[in-house]
């Protein structure tokens, strides 16, 4: 026990390092779920002021928050789909941070075999790092009661938050992303918000060059080189992720790209 | 690559004595230019690159003892960056390497492959505390823990930055002609469920560089709390 509190006394010293409360909400995107129809959990995190959590790609340190649905058999769950992050510069390098209330989404499928009447319980749980000048691991766990009607309700006022969240590229209109063994190119009409960029996801073994964007009119093409070391790579067959984003607010708006790497896609563009 | 403050302020100055001189050559009649004093040729910063020579380091342990990767020459040398305050290294958490007992675990195991294996820890976190309350902190870290490495004391956080050390855990691997040969993540089981199916990256590393072969992955990207240099 002396160490521990002697261990505890250097750990904090005299301005002791409380922990935060990030609390933690669940909600459906609907009022009603129906079999076989596909549904969103919204998990929303509130980090106190000054502290922050991580995108899934946290950057140079930290780790990705995550998000647990457990669910009876059947359904089928989709990839946890995060905000846009801000990028903060730490002595350790750039870090992918979640500040403020942040909200997150799970896509769900329910089986068709679900009973009309019945309730579901869903688990979901949340892992966080919340860091400032300290950091500490946080976790909750939340059950969500949905009912089942045959068919699904009108959308819950939190529903709302999901254009918070980054869509796929391929829902942005007249837009879209390539890849090919050297080059990610997306080419697409200009946002107001501001200047395309790509922020990339890390994955083993691909390396990412600098950006580089033309314009023409009211679009812009922009490319990037990328190249996958195979000796560096452990994984198979990697994955070229990120978020196209305008502007430099992580307000502003954000697509997600998710192509596989080295696939030449099925036509030129412009 | 990144430029310190001093760095900057170093060129713009430069650039204003540059442009003075420039303006002053332009309005004085010429003069003979003195023979150019031999310089040698620019060293680049040190710097942790795999495959090169690694970054030398002198440091003092907690128990003012000093250690120098030279003293290790002809031994393989493991690297670990930590953090007494991080629930990934040195703070109680069932994630931390060592209250789970997953470092020491490593130490074992490192020693089965080769027991000539000198694995050293680094703290680069020291620069916001005083010097005592960092050693005091560590030694109970070490206490708590049964750390038997030496634990080193990086105070201006130099080497951490010679290493491009970025989270506690970091882990690098040095073989036995001083090249580095691995660095980045401890294991792939950052949140400690894995058990005994996780792989160890410095564990694989140490066993190929006994066989001869060079360590692959070589480089994974490191996780744990930022080094807060």
């Amino acid at each position: 026990m002396a160490s521990v509190l002697c261990f505890a006394t250097y750990v904090v010293g005299k301005e002791a390092p409380t922990r935060p409360r990030v609390s933690m909400s669940v909600a459906a995107s609907v009022e009603q779920i129906a079999p076989g129809r596909p549904f969103d959990v919204i998990c929303t995190l509130d980090v106190p002021t000054g502290w922050h959590i991580y995108w899934k790609d946290p950057g140079a340190s930290g780790a990705a928050t995550e998000i647990m649905v457990h669910t009876p058999p059947g359904f089928v769950m989709g990839p946890t789909r995060f905000p846009r992050p801000k990028r903060l510069l730490e002595s350790s390098g750039v870090i992918n941070a979640l500040e403020g209330r942040v909200h997150l989404a799970i896509r769900v499928g329910p089986p068709a075999s679900l009973q009309i009447g019945q309730t579901v319980d869903l688990v979901i749980k949340a892992d966080w790092f919340v860091c400032k000048e300290v950091c500490f691991l946080g976790a909750e766990e939340i059950v969500l009661n949905v009912r089942v009607a045959k068919e699904a309700g009108q959308p819950t006022p939190q529903a709302a938050l999901l254009h918070q969240i980054p869509q796929p590229i391929e829902s942005r209109d007249d837009t879209r992303a390539v890849v090919d063994a050297h080059l990610l190119r997306v080419a697409g009409q200009r946002d107001a918000a501001g200047p395309p960029s790509f922020l990339p996801i890390a994955c083993p073994g691909v390396i990412w060059g600098t950006p580089s964007v033309s314009f023409y009119e009211n679009r812009f093409v922009m490319d990037v080189p990328v190249s996958y070391d195979q000796e560096i790579g452990v994984q198979m067959p990697p994955r070229i992720q990120g978020l196209l984003t305008f502007g430099a607010l992580d307000s502003d708006p954000a697509w997600e790209i998710d192509l596989p790497f080295g696939e030449q896609s099925d036509g030129a563009m412009q | 690559m990144s430029m310190s403050s001093t760095q900057y302020a170093r060129m713009a100055m430069t650039s204003v004595i540059l442009v003075l001189t420039a303006a002053a050559a332009a309005t004085s009649a010429p003069k003979p230019l003195p023979a150019p004093k031999p310089s040698p040729a620019p060293t680049p910063p040190p710097s942790a690159t795999i495959g090169l020579p690694a970054p030398q380091l002198t440091l003092i342990d907690i128990d003012d003892q000093t250690h120098q990767l030279s003293d290790y020459a002809g031994r393989i040398v493991v690297l670990e960056w930590f953090n007494a305050e991080c629930p990934y290294s040195g703070r109680r958490s069932p994630h931390s390497i060592h209250s789970s007992g997953k470092a020491s675990s490593l130490r074992k195991n490192l020693h089965a492959v080769d027991p000539q294996v000198m694995y050293l820890i680094i703290d680069s976190t020291a620069r916001n505390h005083k010097k005592a309350a960092v050693i005091a902190g560590n030694q109970s870290a070490r206490k708590s823990w049964k750390i038997e490495a030496p634990i080193l004391i990086d105070f201006d956080g130099k080497v951490g930055r010679s290493y491009k050390a970025q989270t506690t855990p970091h882990m690098f691997v040095i073989d036995t002609a001083g090249i580095l040969r691995y660095q980045g993540a401890f294991d792939d089981d950052r949140k400690n469920k894995s058990g005994e199916t996780a792989t160890n990256y410095v564990l694989e590393a140490v066993k190929k560089l006994k066989v001869g072969e060079l360590p692959a992955p070589s480089n994974m990207r490191p996780w744990g709390c930022g080094v807060k240099y």
